[in-house]
């Protein structure tokens, strides 16, 4: 086991620093740059400038101190936003972002393995049909539509919740992008339970505890469902990384001043220290998540632990 | 009164290819205390006639007929009654204990687990009665094997594991349903020792599921045979094995009884065909983060094969029998060793030609045939290698011919291999094998994965082919019986070396190697038994 | 076990399997309908897609526009049948793209084994983990939009997970007895790959292939969606959504109508290509 999470940290190390370079790499190749988008600007202040944001160092000194502020949370400047560093930009928006994405993958997955259980159990009925189909479509249907058509439904024509906006954090605000945000997880981990609980109730240890007179309830909770839970917790990893990439449509779509936002603005802005900066983190969230998620499943399937 | 009476039971599945009735009609009786014998092939039904009497069926199967358990009816007993039957009067032990027992799920926690269930017991109550349990399956070191999980455990510790838990409520009927077919010999020796000894003890009726007619007369006061879903002859074991009626229970009784060996005739003056010295095969396998480990699954190998001559490689599961063909066949590469082919040294890959002359059968009639191409295709294949100077008509009269020799119809060349049946495929895979006029041809299993009767049959082609056409043949196999049919001299193998060798006559009679004595006094066998006239 | 044995699970064909499926028909079918209107579009609308008439603004579905128009008056029909074609065709040829590097990597890693394979599947896992669609995203802020960075960045991100699949089958093939006894029987590496492995991945990589096609639409989509995406005169369904959005309360047709019909036909795709993983794969149980 403790070979394991030794290798497991050990692998996650190349991913890591792939990142990096690549965000290094990509920084400084850009053409153009920032200052395309202002007017021209006289030679001195951009003498001044570049020298304020680094660009005229020798490149293996930009790598050095990339890494020394990379160590100490340091992303830089935001080309856009001069008043603010990018990891200040980062910190406004992370509460929103943390929040958003946090009741979105509870909920998935509290409705996700629950929809999958109980339309396993009933495999073959229209529940199950039903359940499956709307799966199929949640799974398919892209955050982009989704939201906006929940949007229209809900904001415009039934006026039951707010079309868009904060609201300085109150529930009514989050509802409908949480709804939107976690559909499609929903939809996948639904899915995911209901095979793999098929799978698992069809294995041979399951009818040995039917031969020994086992009640329905006791054959799902102590033999069928730990093994079934596997491969949705193998999931979760690649998930988080889903919701992520999710919330930045989200928090568009709705207007929410999260972490989300502020990528697609620099995106479009060419602020790319605020854009790299906010790929790091996404990157090093991605592999956090896979790696415990790797040493959850190690931890709990038993042929692993005490192996 | 009977203890369960079996009325006329139809078992019919719902497939995508219609209904397929795997039971068609059994009645059976087993009075109390009593041991019968299921025997059967797969596909006669005789596992599915007692899983669909106690509601154990998968989903798409009906059930019909009457089933009576201790004067209570079972057909249409609502479910939670039949619960509160099963597993506390029937207890049940399945054929693999490894697939059987829930992986997650501590050993002793589930041998005790039936006691929670119907006595209430607490978790530490059932525990410590499972530990009782464990020992009395003789099981040294109860108490650890308790703590362990089932992937742990061998083989043999798993069976006794599921007996103990079928036993811990002591119930009236113990059902098992091929409990010792996923084992050794040796080991399958063992449980069914100690299923004697518990029925002594316990005094329980059994149901006992097999496809071996000997292990059958080892374990049974009364025998029932199944063929396709019916019941063809049935009765007291010593009258049914000493005047067997049904032509199919006299095929499974020379099954099981172990035939003379051809004669051996030594030639020394002959060249060797192949020679191996010391072969020794290792494989590596990447352990936790940097480490590798090496596995010995070959060690100090060697034998001679003379043209023409049939020789048996026995062992059990992990003997190295299979890499030792392997290794002779240059299909792995030995770590040390000399091979030599006719007097010449052989490395490892070998030369394009020198494939020509030594071929493989392989145990698994469908994997071995690659399922895109058609049957003809296949035979074709070394003729495409190594006949280039035959036109194409050629390739096709000589496949044509080969098909012919195996006992197919040459129009089967345009099947593909999930149209035709595991015994044709076999026959299949043997025309591939001979039709390149190879100078030696290994089987590996292959026939361990035929029924009887296409068993019998393909050996009797590979005995005729081996004459008529002089190849060496390589038989591996775990299964004395065949080797005793075909081979005149055989090989023993056991953990990875070679531990007896000679003629297969003298190996079956004499103790020999303490190993050699263990696997033949373990091979089930039916007491001498004369053969009727067919 | 041998003919005689009974099987509980009878054995029929893929194709068979493949049009029993309801899902497959279905789905086949609307496939068919969208590319026929997208290809036949042009011909069918009076409109021309990138017509601008300053008279007929956000008007909703009428006689004279079958599906509206949008803030700047073009025929929302016409430019849906653009949209269509332009994403099914981005999709596709972004899935050739994908699928021969994946095959071309896969089975060679799958055939060549032992530091090889462990190399060239690290540098798929080390890729796998990056969150590659941000990375295109900050290459299109970096260098501008193109339709070329589009295709590259999508295809790039698809192809690793066709390489897993293509490897981890591979390794199985070879693996099998018949593979073992094509090389007893003398075949060298260049007769496997060709005569045994490569025909029988094919199955594998069309399913996936058919998965990964609705993939890349999504994928263009949502870039498109966020203003990165395909630029004027061209159109996709990515950008008709994200004009919708901008008229989400004065013009709620010009949302819907490119939503649904972009989800359908996801859907559509989705259906076929699990019907043909079902076909392939059944666990009929």
């Amino acid at each position: 086991m403790f070979r394991l999470i030794c290798g497991r940290l050990l692998g996650a190390i190349p991913t890591l620093m792939a990142i990096v370079l690549l965000g290094f790499v990509l920084m400084r190749l850009a053409p153009g740059g920032p200052f395309d988008a202002e007017r021209a600007l006289p030679p001195e202040v951009e003498a001044q400038l570049r020298a304020q944001y680094d660009l005229d160092a020798p490149l293996h000194e930009q790598l050095a101190r990339y890494l020394a502020d990379l160590a100490r949370f340091d992303l830089g400047p935001s080309f856009k936003y001069k008043d603010f560093t990018v990891a200040e930009l980062i910190r406004d928006g992370a509460g929103v972002s943390a929040a958003l994405g946090g009741a979105a993958l509870v909920l998935a997955a509290a409705l996700g393995l629950t929809l999958g259980c109980a339309a396993a159990l009933k495999r073959g009925s229209r529940f199950d049909a039903a359940v499956m189909t709307l799966a199929v479509s949640g799974q398919v249907i892209p955050t982009f539509v989704m939201g906006p058509i929940l949007a229209l439904v809900f904001g415009l024509w039934l006026r039951w919740l707010p079309l868009a906006g904060w609201g300085g954090g109150r529930p009514a605000f989050l509802i409908l992008p949480v709804i939107t945000l976690a559909l499609p997880y929903v939809a996948a981990i639904a899915r995911l339970m209901r095979a793999s609980l098929i799978e698992t109730m069809n294995e041979s240890y399951i009818r040995t505890a039917r031969a020994k007179g086992a009640s329905p309830a006791r054959i799902l909770l102590c033999h069928a469902l730990p093994p079934a839970l596997l491969p949705v917790v193998s999931y979760l990893g690649p998930a988080a990384a889903g919701l992520l990439t999710g919330s930045v449509v989200v928090e568009t779509i709705f207007g929410l001043p999260g972490i989300g936002r502020y990528f697609v603005q620099g995106a479009i802005n060419r602020d790319y220290t605020l854009v790299l900066g906010v790929v790091m983190l996404y990157g090093g969230l991605i592999v956090v998540f896979n790696l415990a998620t790797d040493l959850i499943y190690g931890w709990l399937d038993p042929r692993v632990r005490r192996s | 009164m009977s203890l369960l009476e079996i009325d006329t039971l139809r078992v019919t599945f719902d497939t995508p290819a219609g209904p397929a009735e795997a039971v068609r009609g059994i009645s059976l009786t087993l009075a109390e205390g009593e041991a019968l014998a299921i025997v059967g092939e797969s596909g006669s039904g005789k596992s599915q006639t007692l899983l669909a009497a106690f509601g154990l069926l998968a989903r798409n199967g009906r059930t019909e007929g009457s089933v009576r358990f201790d004067g209570q009816e079972l057909i249409g007993l609502p479910p939670h009654e039949m619960r509160q039957r099963l597993g506390r009067d029937i207890g049940f032990v399945f054929q693999d204990p490894l697939s059987s027992l829930t992986p997650h799920i501590p050993i002793g926690d589930q041998v005790g687990e039936a006691l929670r269930i119907h006595e209430r017991l607490s978790r530490r109550e059932a525990r410590d009665r499972a530990i009782d349990l464990l020992a009395r399956m003789k099981l040294p070191d109860a108490a650890e094997i308790a703590r362990r999980y089932p992937h742990q455990l061998s083989g043999g510790q798993r069976q006794r594991a599921m007996i103990a838990a079928a036993l811990a409520t002591r119930p009236k009927l113990l059902i098992a349903d091929e409990p010792t077919t996923a084992l050794d010999v040796t080991v399958q020796a063992e449980i069914l020792h100690l299923l004697a000894d518990l029925r002594r003890e316990y005094g329980m009726a059994l149901a006992f599921v097999t496809h071996d007619l000997a292990v059958a007369a080892q374990v049974a006061d009364r025998i029932a045979v199944l063929q396709h879903g019916r019941i063809v002859e049935s009765g007291e074991t010593r009258t049914l094995l000493a005047a067997p009626r049904h032509p199919y229970t006299r095929l499974l009784a020379e099954a099981a009884t172990l035939p003379a060996a051809p004669a051996y005739t030594p030639r020394p003056a002959a060249r060797p065909l192949l020679a191996a010295r010391g072969l020794r095969v290792d494989y590596t396998q990447p352990r936790g983060l940097f480490g590798r480990e090496t596995r010995c699954a070959l060690d100090d190998a060697s034998l001679t094969v003379y043209p023409g001559e049939a020789i048996g490689i026995v062992g059990e599961s992990g003997s190295g029998k299979s890499t030792l063909i392997r290794a002779l066949l240059g299909l792995v590469t030995p770590s040390a060793g000399a091979i030599e082919w006719g007097g010449r040294p052989l490395h490892a890959p070998y030369p394009r030609p020198l494939r020509r002359e030594m071929q493989i059968v392989h145990q698994d009639p469908f994997g071995a045939l690659d399922p895109r191409m058609t049957v003809g295709a296949s035979i074709d294949e070394p003729l495409s290698i190594h006949r280039r100077d035959l036109s194409q008509r050629g390739r096709k009269a000589l496949v044509a011919a080969w098909l012919h020799r195996v006992g197919l119809s040459p129009q089967l060349a345009d099947r593909y291999p999930h149209e035709l049946s595991g015994g044709q495929n076999q026959r299949v895979n043997i025309a591939r094998a001979f039709i390149s006029q190879p100078r030696l041809v290994a089987c590996d299993e292959a026939v361990s994965a035929l029924d009887a009767q296409t068993k019998s049959e393909i050996l009797d082609l590979l005995a005729d082919l081996q004459r008529e056409t002089g190849v060496a043949l390589l038989f591996v196999t775990h299964d004395f019986h065949a080797v005793a049919r075909l081979c005149s001299r055989t090989i023993v193998l056991h953990r990875s070396k070679i531990v007896d060798a000679g003629e297969t006559s003298s190996l079956m009679s004499r103790a020999g190697h303490p190993t050699t004595g263990d696997l033949i006094a373990a091979i089930p066998r039916l007491p001498a038994w004369e053969r009727h006239p067919a | 076990m041998s003919g005689a044995a009974f099987s509980a699970t009878g054995r029929i064909g893929w194709r068979q399997r493949l049009r029993r499926h309801r899902g497959a028909r279905a789905g086949g079918a609307v496939l068919l309908l969208m590319a026929a209107l997208a290809i036949l579009g042009p011909l069918l609308s009076p409109h021309g897609a990138d017509v601008v008439n300053w008279d007929a603004i956000e008007q909703a579905p009428s006689g004279a526009y079958l599906f509206g128009t949008d803030s700047v008056g073009r025929d929302l029909f016409s430019r849906l049948m653009l949209a269509t074609g332009i994403s099914l065709a981005l999709g596709l040829l972004a899935t050739v793209v994908s699928v021969v590097i994946g095959i071309g990597w896969g089975a060679v890693a799958g055939l060549a084994g032992g530091r090889v394979d462990a190399l060239m599947m690290r540098i798929v896992d080390v890729l796998y983990a990056m969150p590659f669609l941000f990375f295109v995203i900050v290459l299109m802020a970096v260098f501008g939009r193109s339709l070329w960075l589009i295709f590259i960045g999508v295809g790039a991100v698809e192809w690793l997970t066709l390489a897993r699949i293509v490897r981890g089958q591979t390794l199985l093939l070879k693996n099998q007895p018949f593979a073992e006894a094509a090389r007893a029987c003398g075949a060298g590496p260049l007769r496997l790959l060709t005569r045994h492995i490569v025909p029988n991945l094919l199955g594998l990589v069309a399913v996936y292939a058919t998965l990964t096609v609705p993939q890349v639409i999504l994928v263009e989509s949502f870039l498109s969606f966020l203003g990165l995406g395909v630029q004027e005169p061209l159109t996709s369904l990515g950008v008709l959504v994200k004009e919708g959005v901008e008229t989400l309360e004065t013009a709620p047709w010009l949302i819907l109508i490119p939503s649904l019909w972009l989800a359908a036909l996801l859907l559509a795709l989705n259906l076929v290509g699990d019907a043909l993983r079902d076909a392939f794969d059944p666990k009929d149980r």
